[in-house]
C-alpha cells in the first residue's frame, strides 16, 4: 500500500465524486463514485453507485448499492440490495435483502436473509441462506452449506402468491449440505440432508443421506 | 503432449481433502481459476483439473499450510512471475539450465549480469525442449526471440507455448488458455507446454 495519507470522505445529498484511495467513507443520500474505490471503511445510507470496483475492509450498507466492477471486503453488514457486476469476494458477510452478483461470489462466511443470485459459482466455507425470494446460482460449493426457507415467507406468500422462495442450482457440493426447497441437478457431499420441497436429479454422498418424504431425489449414489 | 486430467472426485479421494478445503483454497487463490476445467459427462457437468499441476500444488499446500497462513501461501504460489533474479554466474554454478544453453544464448552477457525471472524462464524452457531432444539449437534462437517479443504481452495471464513442425519447417506460437486449436493435416505438434507450469517448475528448482 502507498504511504500517502488516506483522507476521509463524507458526502450528503445527491453527490458525485471521483473514486480513489480513502480512509473512511461515509455517504448519505444518493451518491455516485465514478471510478475504483479503495478504503478501510465504507458506510452508506441511501443509494450508491460505483462506476468501478470497490475494495473496503469494512462495509456497512443500508439501501441500494450498485458496483459496476468487483467487490472485495473483509467484513460486510447491511440490509437492502447489493448488485455487483464482476465478482464478489469477502471474508465475513451478513446481509438482509438481495444480493445479485455477476461472476463468482466467494466468501468465508456468508449469511443471507433474503435472496441471492449468482451468475457463476457461489462458494462459502459456511453458507447460511434463509430464502425470502427466488435464489439462483450455477454452482454452489463449500464446507457447510445450509439453505432454508425463511419462516416469514408464509406471511409474504399470503400477500403475493407469485415469487416462490426456491433455490435453483445446477450443482451443489459441500462437506455438510442441508437443503430445503431446492431444485438442483447434482448434489454431492459427505453428509447430505434433503429437507422438504426439494427436487434433486442425483445425490452423491459419502457418509449419510437423509431425504424428507416430501422431496424427490431421482438417483442416490453412495461412494 | 496432451495434458492429463483428473476429475474433482478422484482428486478429493486421492488426496483425502474435503470439498470445503478445495473451495477455500480456490477462494484464497491458491488454485488458479483456469485449472478448473468444466466438462460435460454422462452424469452432468463435472470439474476436471490438469493432473500434474493440481497434484503438485495440493502437495505443496498441504506441506506448507501448517507453517504459513493461507494468505501467505497465496503470495508464494501466485502465478505471476516472482520477483526473483539470479546472476549469470550463479545460474551456471547451480546448474539450473545446461551449460550448452548458456554458451549458445548468453555468451555475450558478462558473468555478473543479473537475469530477471522472465529471462530465466525463457532459458529454462529452451533448455527443457533442447534436453528433450525435440528442438535444434537454431530453433532455440527462434523460440527465445518469440518469447521475448510476445510473452510480456500476456501480462501474466495464463498462456501456452506451442511448437509445431510441418515438412521440416518449424514454428512457435503463444496462445492464451483455455483455447482449442486444430491444425491442417501434416502439421505435427511437437510440444505444448503451459507457461504457468514452467514457472512453477522453475520456482521449484530455484528454491
Amino acid at each position: 500500500m502507498t504511504n500517502e495519507t488516506r483522507r476521509d470522505l463524507r458526502m450528503v445529498g445527491t453527490t458525485t465524486s471521483a473514486g480513489g484511495v480513502f480512509r473512511n467513507i461515509k455517504l448519505t443520500g444518493e451518491s455516485r463514485l465514478s471510478g475504483d474505490v479503495d478504503c478501510y471503511k465504507l458506510s452508506n445510507t441511501g443509494d450508491l453507485t460505483i462506476n468501478g470496483s470497490l475494495r473496503s475492509e469494512e462495509l456497512g450498507l443500508t439501501g441500494e448499492c450498485e458496483i459496476q466492477g468487483s467487490l472485495q471486503t473483509s467484513k460486510a453488514r447491511g440490509r437492502g440490495e447489493i448488485k455487483v457486476s464482476n465478482g464478489l469476494r469477502g471474508e465475513n458477510i451478513k446481509f438482509t435483502g438481495s444480493i445479485d452478483v455477476g461472476g463468482d461470489c466467494e466468501a468465508g462466511s456468508l449469511e443471507v436473509d433474503g435472496a441471492i443470485n449468482v451468475a457463476g459459482l457461489l462458494s462459502a466455507d459456511r453458507l447460511d441462506l434463509k430464502m425470502y425470494g427466488p435464489c439462483k446460482a450455477t454452482e454452489i460449493g463449500g464446507s457447510i452449506l445450509r439453505v432454508k426457507r425463511s419462516k416469514a415467507t408464509r406471511i409474504i406468500n399470503l400477500l403475493k402468491s407469485s415469487d416462490h422462495a426456491v433455490l435453483y442450482a445446477e450443482q451443489i457440493e459441500g462437506d455438510k449440505v442441508e437443503l430445503e426447497h431446492t431444485e438442483a441437478g447434482v448434489v454431492r457431499g459427505n453428509h447430505v440432508k434433503i429437507g422438504p420441497g426439494c427436487e434433486i436429479g442425483r445425490v452423491e454422498y459419502r457418509d449419510k443421506l437423509e431425504v424428507h418424504k416430501g422431496s424427490t431425489v431421482k438417483e442416490k449414489v453412495q461412494r | 503432449m496432451e495434458q492429463e486430467l483428473i476429475s474433482k472426485k478422484e482428486l478429493l479421494d486421492e488426496k483425502g481433502i474435503s470439498y470445503g478445503q478445495l473451495y477455500r483454497w480456490k477462494r484464497k487463490q491458491l488454485i488458479p481459476e483456469e485449472w478448473f476445467i468444466r466438462k460435460s459427462t454422462f452424469t452432468g457437468q463435472e470439474t476436471f483439473f490438469p493432473k500434474d499441476l493440481i497434484l503438485t500444488r495440493i502437495d505443496k499446500i498441504m506441506n506448507m499450510k501448517d507453517d504459513l497462513s493461507l494468505d501467505e501461501l497465496a503470495d508464494k504460489l501466485s502465478p505471476l512471475l516472482p520477483a526473483f533474479e539470479l546472476r549469470k554466474a550463479d545460474l551456471f554454478k547451480r546448474n539450473i539450465v545446461s551449460h550448452v544453453v548458456l554458451e549458445r544464448f548468453a555468451s555475450e552477457d558478462k558473468e555478473s549480469v543479473v537475469y530477471t525471472y522472465e529471462k530465466l524462464l525463457y532459458f529454462y524452457i529452451v533448455d527443457k525442449l533442447l534436453q528433450a531432444g525435440e528442438m535444434s539449437l537454431e530453433e532455440g534462437d527462434k523460440l527465445l526471440q518469440t518469447m521475448k517479443d510476445h510473452y510480456p504481452k500476456f501480462e501474466g495471464k495464463p498462456c501456452e507455448l506451442l511448437f509445431m513442425r510441418k515438412m521440416g519447417v518449424s514454428s512457435f506460437a503463444l496462445l492464451s488458455v483455455p483455447a482449442e486449436i486444430y491444425f491442417e493435416t501434416g502439421v505435427k505438434l511437437i510440444a505444448r507446454l503451459s507457461m504457468a507450469e514452467s514457472i512453477e517448475h522453475l520456482k521449484g528448482k530455484l528454491e
